[in-house]
């Protein structure tokens, strides 16, 4: 029994350093990345303009959009020469994770902090602390207000919307789905409870509304995962055989909604709008199973940040709400995405 | 008088009444609000999502029904799609792809039986464990990207229709429930089972090998996990490492509603397949009867207590007679 | 020399801090019964789980051999392989299954891996008949009393056909009529000439049934003799007979008027249904008193303490007169208010909680007596209460902050008096009071009871250990069959007298 204890600690003990050797050669690429806790406590007391330490507090790590993120946010440190670290909560999506990690920042003296922000009440208290601290926070995709930090970059959820809407219309303007005479269309979001996708849903509303007042219009979770996209997708067909659009606000849902539209032949029956730029979706948009995909610019997210904290620094004041726009991207604008990409060394 | 009772206590005595009626229940309630729910096409979607459910959730059931349990099939549900879509990548074949995706699964259940049977550690923590470090290791591999590149072959595979209309994937979840619903039901094997969870003290002494019986159905639900990744990729054409998040809460709910004990000794894969179905025509009716998504976790919350409610009931009655 | 089918040659088991058996040697013949007798503790249980291979060849000293070949009983399966088949007192069960099931466990007929169903419950139904049993093969095994299902334990050995066949006190939960058809069986298989193993306690169905009959006293063999040998008192004798040592300390205090009177006490058996395992019972507690409670084990000496503190409730009828006055005790909380402290026989199972500290243990039951300074527990007042007491007892322990955990078994038990300690009870029960305590703390633990009365506290104990029930107690009530068969003062107390009644019927 000690022994069959035993090995299975010198096992666990043997997988983390091999563990850690992986993720240390991984940090390397990331322009020393990681080497960020050690310098914070110098780096802090130096005067601006000198090498500064910035904490990226994230609510994920990787995927196509936060992993984007990271590496504007990299390539912008790169350029200026400075260090920080990009963390996240080991769980997904976890706000007080994303808390705990804040205070971390805020103790170790961070010179800047960018975090993403889902829930402005429970980050007010340690947000307060950075501002008597005078570190400055810059938000990504989210915000709170001017009080708490000094300014956010992202996609404006209402303009997001307003986009989405108007794609929709454009569509419904295009030869190929003119037989349509109403709108009924569903909105596949991450959770029901994800505060900036119900703005953007609002603004959505609106904009169909203005045109069509008599669209029948639904929101939908799909949790993240492809499978349960796919099957509500089914199922709302079922429960609304008048179904002619359906919007998809979640990166992991949308593969399962263009397979599904894929499998059972419904290009022409649906106007299908995609989220994000992955290959995946790339590939369905140009294979016509997504009419467009409408792309966040999360490198410019992390990138821009960077250089936010950068003017603060400088002693300039940036405007508060920056706007890193969204790119609809049809059949015809992959490649030239793609490039774009390429570019970036995405 | 008299036979009106019998037909109560047969009723009583059959463990799948308490899914069986809220399942009839919610198919009459929901064809009369939208009769396109017994529609073929609907009843297939509804089958495909059971599919997915059931794959993992007989294997699953012998885990519980020998006392054990897994919280980490999610993970390993992503590890299986993950690894055979690294395999098509590199361009090898098919059937390597796939046998290497069921290896990884095999690969992790092994390492599981060992922690928990050998260095008896509370399965419930372990596998909680073993589901952060698989994920983990999912996350460090994709960098949280989807991994495509899946072969057309593989592609029509998961996408397959038998008579054009019925999955494959269905036809696969059938075979593996019949085929374990039959080991559980007829063989020693099965039996033995009822004995591992039931006593296993009582077990031990009547000559049955405890342990391995309980390393064997781990690796078990493990291989099926895997599979059900696999399956999951060939149907998207990519692995997605956040495929399969949360089912094993779901399918663990799905198994126990089927009527199996969460303390071991009795259940039944039938009961299984009766979860499964349950709680994707749930799932999936509240989205035809038009209701309201937000309304829709409280509802699919109380159907679920509902129907545990009831074998409570059944019970009751089945001990009193 | 004659050819023995069985002999276990000089078998000494040691267990942490205890020699369960010093040099046993037991053989058994070809188509014998033997019965193996002794007191609680004596080694039978031990003896008999080296014997199926639960303690694994080379966990203890000694060599068996089995038809005069040296065997090695690595495992449960190899005792099997060569015939050996146990009955444990215990009812072992897979209460889920059916009774077919249960009785072909592990066993199950068929070709290969398939079960034929309808042959296992065909040979099921012939083998309940054959044990007149009224149910069907397919029934819960559940549905069955405990007295039936030990029968199907004994069916399911005999499917094996076995050599030997090891039974531990096999009809503890047996009715007269099943133990009269257990009898008729065990007849039949030593006329097919398999051996028998018979622990019990009870000599009545030693002399009916068994050929020879074993003496084991403190994980010693004391006698083995052919049962038409030895006269029923020499027997008792052997089973009890040790000096009374200075170990026990005489206490001499002043009766004095009833404290605590128990009426009309009725509780229902734990398994066995429409049966009481005491049966209206009455009797009387005095100020100052150590009144001590005999009987075997299973007797439900220890539901009476239950039930009276009200730990045990469902199905028992009882009056409770406290001072003359009839209190009403409906839970624990209610006993302990009437000033009565309860000292469980389990205290690993509910006597404190592990992770806590001794003083916390403590004063768990005290929660409310805390004292306290304003809104907060005043813990200077705390500690030096519990430091006293700490003292008072010679706990072992390097202070009153030290995990319960890391306590031997007999400061572990100190712990659990002091908890009642501070409570201040009037009245204390004790169930086994010296249960896995060494020698050493026993005494202390004596002495300190000698204490407890010459303050005025009446205690009842029950205890299995037979000199420390007649020692220690100012008189004792002796319990079988859900009755009281003896009642003994200090004056007429002796081992043999409280055995005899013990295993009255």
């Amino acid at each position: 029994m000690k022994k069959k204890l035993l090995a299975l600690m010198m096992s666990t003990l043997m997988a983390l350093s091999v563990g850690c050797g992986a993720t240390g050669d991984d940090a390397n690429t990331g322009d020393d990345a990681n080497t960020g806790e050690s310098s914070s406590s110098t780096a802090g007391t130096e005067a601006s303009g000198d090498s500064q330490d910035i904490m990226f507090v994230s609510i994920v790590t990787g995927g196509v959009a936060w992993g984007n993120a990271q590496k504007g946010f990299e390539d912008a440190l790169a350029e200026l020469g400075w260090t920080g670290q990009y963390t996240s909560p080991t769980s997904a999506n976890d706000t007080t994770g994303v808390i705990d990690l804040l205070d971390t920042a805020v103790t170790n003296n961070a010179d800047g902090i960018i975090t993403v922000i889902l829930d402005s009440d429970q980050a007010s208290d340690v947000l307060g602390k950075a501002r008597d601290a005078g570190i400055p926070v810059v938000t990504c995709n989210t915000y709170t207000t001017p009080e708490l930090q000094d300014c956010w970059i992202g996609t404006d959820p209402v303009n997001m919307g307003k986009t989405q809407g108007e794609t929709v219309l454009k569509y419904l303007e295009d030869a190929k789905y003119s037989s349509f005479d109403h709108v009924t269309a569903c909105y596949i979001q991450t959770t029901l409870q994800t505060e900036t996708q119900n703005l953007q849903y609002e603004a959505f509303c609106e904009t169909i509304k203005a045109k069509y007042p008599d669209a029948t219009l639904i929101q939908e979770e799909c949790n993240s995962d492809a499978t349960e996209a796919s099957d509500k997708l089914a199922a709302l067909l079922k429960a609304y055989p008048d179904l002619n659009v359906v919007v998809s606000q979640d990166g992991y849902g949308c593969p399962g909604i263009a397979n599904y539209v894929e499998s059972e032949g419904l290009q022409d029956k649906l106007i299908t709008i995609g989220i994000d730029d992955s290959e995946e979706i790339l590939d369905y948009v140009s294979n016509g199973v997504l009419d467009c995909t409408i792309a966040q610019d999360f490198y410019k997210m992390g990138y821009q940040a960077v250089y936010f904290i950068k003017d603060i620094k400088d002693g300039k004041t940036p405007e508060f709400d920056n706007d890193s726009g969204t790119i609809v991207i049809d059949a015809d604008g992959v490649q030239e995405h793609l490039d774009l990409l390429k570019s970036r060394g995405l | 008088m008299d036979k009106k009772k019998n037909i109560i206590q047969y009723l009583a005595s059959k463990n799948e009444i308490g899914t069986l009626l809220p399942l009839v229940l919610m198919c009459i309630v929901t064809t009369i609000i939208n009769p396109s729910f017994i529609a073929f096409d609907n009843v297939i979607d509804i089958f495909r999502t059971t599919s997915f459910y059931l794959i993992v959730g007989a294997p699953l059931t012998f885990l519980l029904i020998c006392a054990d349990m897994d919280l980490s099939i999610g993970a390993v549900t992503a590890l299986g799609g993950v690894c055979t879509m690294f395999a098509m990548k590199a361009g090898l074949p098919l059937i390597v792809c796939i046998l290497l995706g069921l290896l990884s699964g095999a690969a992790v259940g092994v390492f599981k039986a060992w922690i928990i049977v050998d260095c008896e550690l509370p399965a419930l923590i372990v596998t909680l464990g073993i589901e952060y470090v698989v994920n983990g290791i999912v996350s460090i591999t994709t960098k949280g990207m989807s991994v495509n590149g899946a072969t057309p072959l593989f592609k029509s595979f998961g996408q397959a229709r038998i008579f054009g209309k019925i999955y494959i994937t269905i036809v696969i979840a059938l075979i593996i429930a019949v085929i374990f619903q039959f080991v559980l039901s007829k063989t020693k094997y099965g039996h033995s089972l009822f004995a591992v969870g039931g006593n296993p003290e009582t077990a031990r002494l009547s000559g049955i090998p405890v342990k391995k019986r309980r390393r064997e159905v781990h690796v078990l639900v493990s291989v099926f996990a895997a599979l059900v990744g696999i399956l999951m990729a060939s149907r998207f054409a990519s692995a997605q490492s956040t495929s399969g998040a949360g089912t094993e809460l779901t399918v663990m709910a799905a198994v126990i509603i089927g009527g199996t004990s969460l303390f071991g000794g009795s259940g039944s894969v039938l009961g299984s397949i009766l979860g499964c179905l349950l709680l994707a025509v749930i799932s999936n009716g509240l989205v035809l009867m038009r209701i309201d998504s937000f309304w829709q976790n409280l509802i699919f919350g109380i159907i679920l207590l509902i129907s545990v409610a009831i074998d409570k009931y059944r019970q009751m009655l089945f001990n009193k007679v | 020399m004659e050819q023995y089918l069985l002999e276990m040659n000089h078998v000494t088991k040691k267990f942490p801090g205890v020699t369960a058996l010093s040099d046993v040697t037991m053989n058994l013949k070809k188509g014998e019964i033997l019965g193996i007798c002794g007191e609680n503790g004596a080694g039978k249980s031990t003896l008999m789980k080296i014997l199926s291979g639960t303690y694994p060849h080379g966990t203890y000293e000694g060599e068996i051999f089995y038809e005069g070949k040296n065997v090695k009983l690595t495992d449960v399966n190899v005792a099997k392989s060569l015939g050996i088949e146990m009955i444990y007192q215990e009812i072992n069960m897979v209460l889920g299954s059916s009774i077919a099931e249960n009785l072909y466990l592990g066993n199950l007929p068929g070709k290969g891996r398939i079960v034929d169903f309808k042959e296992l419950y065909r040979k099921t139904d012939e083998i309940l008949k054959k044990v007149n049993i009224n149910a069907k093969a397919t029934d819960r095994i559940a549905s069955l009393n405990s007295g039936q299902m030990q029968m199907i334990a004994l069916m399911r050995t005999l499917i094996n056909e076995p050599t030997i066949l090891v039974l531990d006190e096999p009809t503890s939960a047996l009715t007269n009529s099943e133990v009269e058809q257990m009898m008729t069986i065990l007849n039949e298989l030593r006329d097919k000439g398999v051996s028998c193993i018979y622990i019990s306690h009870k000599l009545e169905e030693i002399y009916r049934i068994c050929d020879r009959v074993l003496v084991l006293r403190d994980g010693q063999c004391i006698s083995c003799r052919n049962i038409d040998e030895v006269e029923e008192d020499t027997l008792i004798e052997e089973m009890v007979g040790r000096k009374v040592s200075n170990l026990y300390p005489k206490i001499t205090t002043e009766i004095g008027d009833t404290v605590l009177s128990v009426k009309n006490l009725s509780i229902p058996h734990p398994t066995i249904k429409n049966k009481k395992i005491i049966d209206n019972i009455s009797f009387d507690l005095r100020k100052g008193e150590i009144l001590g409670i005999g009987g075997l084990v299973g007797a439900g000496r220890s539901e009476i303490l239950s039930a009276i503190f009200g730990s045990l409730v469902s199905g028992v009828d009882k009056q409770v007169f406290i001072n003359g006055k009839e209190t009403e005790i409906r839970k624990p909380a209610d006993a302990i208010n009437a000033g009565i402290g309860y000292v469980t026989e389990e205290r690993k199972l509910n006597g404190f909680v592990w992770m806590l500290s001794i003083r916390d243990n403590m004063y768990l039951p005290s929660l409310k007596d805390i004292p306290m300074r304003g809104l907060f527990i005043d813990e200077k007042k705390e500690n030096e209460n519990c430091k006293t007491i700490f003292d008072r007892l010679r706990i072992k322990a390097p202070s009153i902050h030290t995990m319960i955990n890391n306590l031997s078994g007999g400061n572990q038990q100190k712990v659990v008096l002091a908890k009642w300690l501070l409570k201040n009870p009037h009245i204390l029960f004790i169930d086994e009071p010296t249960k896995g305590v060494d020698v050493g703390a026993k005494a202390e633990i004596y002495s300190f009871l000698g204490e407890l009365v010459e303050q005025g506290v009446s205690i009842v104990m029950v205890s299995s250990d037979m000199p420390e029930l007649i020692s220690i107690s100012d008189r004792v009530l002796v319990i079988s069959n859900g009755h009281i068969t003896g009642e003994f003062n200090k004056s007429e107390i002796s081992e043999e007298a409280v055995m005899r009644s013990a295993i009255q019927q």
